[in-house]
């Protein structure tokens, strides 16, 4: 069984094994009978880490638990179990003075540009409330020409134009921008981004996504960048890392999930993508829904619903094991796919010491 | 004779800032059991197109000028007791988000009942009988029959609000971005039992949509839409591998596709026109990068490419 | 640059005041208050009236030249008793409303916010002030803390905040779920900067609609209290003159001069008031505004 290897490389984020799981309010009724607490598992045991300037994208639909993910890794929701390391420290630590330097080094993109603003506060003060907050003193002319370097890169020039609306009187792609600004402003060295550009047309997202790239080549910024769209993930990301029921399925580089992924659900995914053709390929689409994160079937949490389940599948559920350089998937018989995905040899499973699977 | 055929479809809005021009001089026809895909983005007037087809617009919305003709006869003139006894036999539609379009404290079969009660007489047994019959069509378990929609998962409240556009057989189906809300694979099973539903029965269909992905596989002809009017139409091979006009050949550029090149998407710069006071001549004139003098004075006629296949542009045929 | 921050903040004001005079039924909710506000704090000034000169004229006498609206059971001045009279009834309601409004508003945005024990606690103690008579409630109190004007005020006050508490309550949980309030926990903000930095500017509009409305309820109180006999006997009120006409008997008397001028004008101040807080409403509450 493979394990993360530690001290290989300097990560920025490392998240070990990690838990969230919500208890669900019961009735008085239910009390009564002593029916057993309901649990949400909506995080069940995510292992990855993130180096420094990379982009890696976690991709999944509706309770997947990408999105918790990213909020449990920025401390916004509490863990139930394993780890979130930011910076070799845990992200749930009170140190408060470690704290406000976390609160500086990792920011958070938001999917809604018309909720993640406050319609009350104008764009100057919402960009330049991180630096307010941040426990430094910055006079008026410091905080004024940090915003406004802050909206011209995000695009928004000439700056002084923006600077004393209000959210309503903006676009959703330029109140995208002006959260950006505010992310930028005190220069992170991680930002988790939840579906940052869903929401907006598909002809500005372009440039969302390009700031975001920018962001990573002028500062080495790190990005989660959470989405339930396989397609956008592919485009912008070095690795993907698709997720099922709160837990990783298959984690590879981009090259990987386009052409060569093994998990029957990746393989279903990148199937259901649809693609500008004229007529409709063959596809095997899968059957019914994601299930509710409630009651995960037993063994592996795909199987209900994989069209390749074996007897195992059912009795024993597949941890997330190396199958080539750089790519882990969490099926039992990942190698067979391989072989058949035509991505050569299959790479057989050696001991610790194989480089080529660190992740 | 066609189906459907929309010529110089005008909806205004009455708004206090002024006349809202949604949709100016909007034209397209369709055959019987053929699709069309409208595909725009935000502001582009290809909801209110759906919605004067069926005359469902709200009170500040009224049908400026134009003929909808339904099998011959014009739509857009009748009153609203005529209306309704073409409403749902004829064309129906499914909207976009279910939840909001489902009554939260009605059974979902109670509603698809409901549906056709209105039109047809029939009893409480023939109605339940007809309402299973759906439900086994659009694949919905019969023992999920008398559940309430927030017991339904997103994509099976939209094969209900599918089963309901069907009650009555219509002719022609509209759907307002069925399946923007929902997850990829919940999406391409939709749009397959949308598919093999239109096939079954012969059912024409206007998908409305900004996904311009989806268009390929599940439609015959796209128009593209901006700014209240079309820009191209054509037969959705011809248009997608031979675009003509500059939106169009921008808007393609701005959806990944992971079995291609890995470029980078592309932005359109600039905003949508304002359709109080749209810009003179061509409206995406502000935001072409292909713009030429003439293009700010005078507004671009269909011209036509290939057969059945047009664009809005005064440059159309050297840009194919 | 500090220049058009001030002129950003002046031009939504002036977005606001516009559509408060497009609004027909603020503009008379307008009018009707500026009339008694001037009525109440200009009319003394231009019309003199000694509210202990017994016996000036004749008791219970008809409208006259001499005196307009006629006189009280004691020879007094109705008119003269009602200029002044108005002052009293506008301060309490006034300042009854805004320590109601205080109080509430603290209450339920805590409550709102925090959640759990905290949120239970303060809303039992809502529910006990809500669930409460208030008139028996009202009327222990003045008995108790005696029957001053500021008694009075502070007695309404502490009686009607928990309705304006149950309102912040709801609008902070919808406001706290909103994404710019989790993002300015992810910059690092503290429980108190949230909840008067980005909970409170957007549940003002709220509450400030509501209290326009408590503000016609607490002026009803008042004029309940002085009608009951727990008003100010030193100072001009129109409930206490309501309830010297009921003592009186000038009903059955026929004295229509001394009741019906103070009784049609709590109706229309607390129109006035109930116009105003509705318009406002509309005006700051966009779900509501007509398409």
């Amino acid at each position: 069984m493979k394990q993360v290897r530690e001290g290989m490389t300097e990560h920025i984020v490392d998240v070990r094994d990690l838990k969230v799981h919500f208890e669900i309010r019961r009735s008085f009724l239910d009390t009564l009978l002593g029916r057993n607490k309901a649990t949400v598992k909506a995080v069940d045991g995510v292992t990855f880490s993130l180096r420094r300037g990379e982009i890696l994208s976690l991709v999944g639909e509706s309770g997947s638990g990408k999105t918790t993910t990213g909020r449990a890794i920025l401390n916004l929701v509490a863990k139930s179990g394993g780890e979130a390391l930011f910076d070799g420290a845990s992200v749930s630590n009170r140190d408060r003075e470690w704290n406000r330097m976390f609160r500086k080094k990792a920011q958070m993109i938001f999917q809604d540009p018309y909720q993640s603003l406050n319609p009350k506060d104008m764009i100057v003060d919402i960009v330049s409330e991180p630096l307010r907050i941040d426990g430094d003193h910055h006079d008026q002319e410091e905080l004024l020409a940090r915003t406004v370097e802050a909206l011209e890169f995000a695009g928004l020039k000439p700056a002084e134009t923006y600077l004393y609306k209000y959210p309503n009187e903006l676009s959703g792609g330029q109140r995208q921008r002006v959260a950006i600004a505010a992310a930028f402003i005190l220069s992170p060295d991680f930002i988790v981004a939840d579906e940052p550009v869903s929401m907006l047309d598909a002809s500005v997202r372009a440039d969302i996504l390009n700031l975001m790239v920018k962001m990573r080549e002028t500062k080495n910024t790190s990005y989660l960048f959470i989405t339930h769209d396989l397609s956008l993930a592919w485009l912008i990301s070095d690795r993907v890392a698709i997720m099922y029921l709160g837990k990783i399925m298959e984690i590879g580089s981009h090259r990987i999930v386009a052409g060569s992924c093994v998990h029957p659900y990746s393989r279903a995914l990148v199937d259901a993508l649809p693609t500008m053709e004229e007529k409709p390929r063959e596809r095997a689409l899968l059957k019914g829904e994601t299930p509710s994160p409630v009651k995960l079937p037993p063994g592996c949490r795909f199987s209900p619903r994989c069209s390749h389940v074996r007897p195992q599948c059912t009795r024993e559920e597949p941890e997330l094991r190396c199958v080539g350089e750089g790519h882990w998937a969490a099926c039992h018989f990942a190698e067979e796919f391989l072989s058949k995905s035509g991505a050569g040899d299959p790479v057989p499973l050696q001991g610790e010491e194989n480089p080529s699977c660190a992740q | 004779m066609k189906l459907l055929e929309v010529r110089n479809l005008k909806t205004y809005f009455d708004t206090r800032e002024g006349v809202v021009r949604a949709v100016d001089d909007v034209s397209f026809s369709l055959e019987k059991g053929e699709a069309i895909g409208l595909v725009g983005e935000s502001g582009c007037g290809k909801t209110t197109t759906a919605l004067s087809v069926l005359q469902l617009l709200p009170k500040e919305g009224r049908i400026a000028g134009g003929e909808i003709l339904l099998n011959g006869e014009d739509f857009a003139a009748k009153s609203e007791e005529e209306l309704r006894k073409h409403r749902w036999r004829d064309v129906s539609i499914v909207f976009q988000g279910a939840m909001n379009a489902l009554n939260p404290v009605m059974k979902v079969s109670r509603q698809i009942a409901e549906a056709l009660l209105l039109h047809e007489e029939l009893t409480e047994e023939e109605a339940r009988r007809r309402v299973l019959a759906l439900f086994d069509l659009v694949e919905i378990s019969s023992s999920l029959v008398d559940c309430y929609p927030h017991e339904f998962s997103g994509g099976m409240r939209q094969r209900a609000m599918i089963a309901m556009a069907l009650a009555c057989g219509p002719k022609l189906i509209v759907g307002d971005e069925p399946t923007t809300a929902l997850d990829v694979m919940v999406q391409a099973q939709i749009l397959a039992l949308l598919g093999k539903l239109r096939r079954e029965f012969g059912m024409a269909m206007i998908l409305i949509t900004h996904d311009l992905s989806i268009v390929g596989a599940n439609c015959d002809q796209v128009a593209v839409m901006y700014g209240g009017k079309v820009a191209e139409i054509g037969p959705v091979g011809k248009v997608l591998r031979n675009p003509c006009h500059p939106y169009t050949q921008r808007l393609l550029k701005a959806f990944p596709d992971i079995r291609g090149e890995r470029e980078m998407v592309q932005s359109i710069p600039g905003f949508p026109p304002n359709l109080v006071t749209p810009p003179p001549g061509c409206r995406f004139s502000p935001r072409c990068d292909a713009v030429r003098e003439i293009c700010f004075s005078r507004e671009p006629a269909m011209r036509c490419v290939e057969p059945g296949h047009e664009a809005a542009c005064h440059f159309a045929e050297e840009r194919s | 640059m500090e220049n058009a921050k001030k002129l950003a903040l002046h031009r939504k004001r002036k977005q606001f005041v516009e559509a408060l005079f497009r609004s027909k039924m603020s503009l008379v909710g307008l009018a009707i208050l500026v009339f008694f506000v001037l009525l109440a704090f200009v009319g003394p000034l231009l019309y003199d009236y000694d509210h202990q000169e017994y016996g000036a004229g004749e008791m219970l006498e008809p409208p006259s030249k001499a005196f307009l609206l006629g006189t009280d059971d004691l020879g007094r001045d109705v008119l003269g008793e009602l200029i002044h009279g108005a002052k009293t009834s506008l301060i309490v309601g006034v300042l009854a409303t805004l320590i109601s409004m205080v109080i509430g508003t603290v209450v339920g945005i805590s409550s709102g916010y925090f959640g759990g024990r905290i949120d239970a606690f303060l809303m039992r103690v809502t529910d006990a002030f809500l669930v409460l008579p208030w008139l028996p409630l009202m009327l222990v109190l003045a008995a108790l803390l005696g029957s001053s004007l500021w008694n009075i005020v502070v007695v309404i006050g502490v009686t009607s905040w928990a309705g304006t508490a149950r309102l912040a309550r709801a609008q902070t949980l919808s406001v706290k779920e909103r994404q710019f309030v989790e993002r300015a926990r992810s910059i690092g903000a503290g429980h108190v900067y949230i909840m008067r930095k980005k909970i409170l500017p957007n549940v003002f509009p709220l509450i400030f609609s509501n209290t326009v409305l408590v503000s016609a309820v607490a002026i009803l109180s008042e004029t309940t209290l002085s009608f009951l006999g727990m008003g100010d006997v030193l100072r001009p009120s129109w409930g206490m003159m309501l309830h010297y006409a009921f003592e009186a008997g000038a009903v059955s008397v026929g004295a229509y001069w001394f009741f019906v001028p103070p009784g049609v004008c709590i109706i229309l101040l607390v129109l006035g008031f109930a116009f105003l807080g509705h318009s406002f409403d509309e005006i700051l509450n966009p779900a509501l505004r007509r398409r």
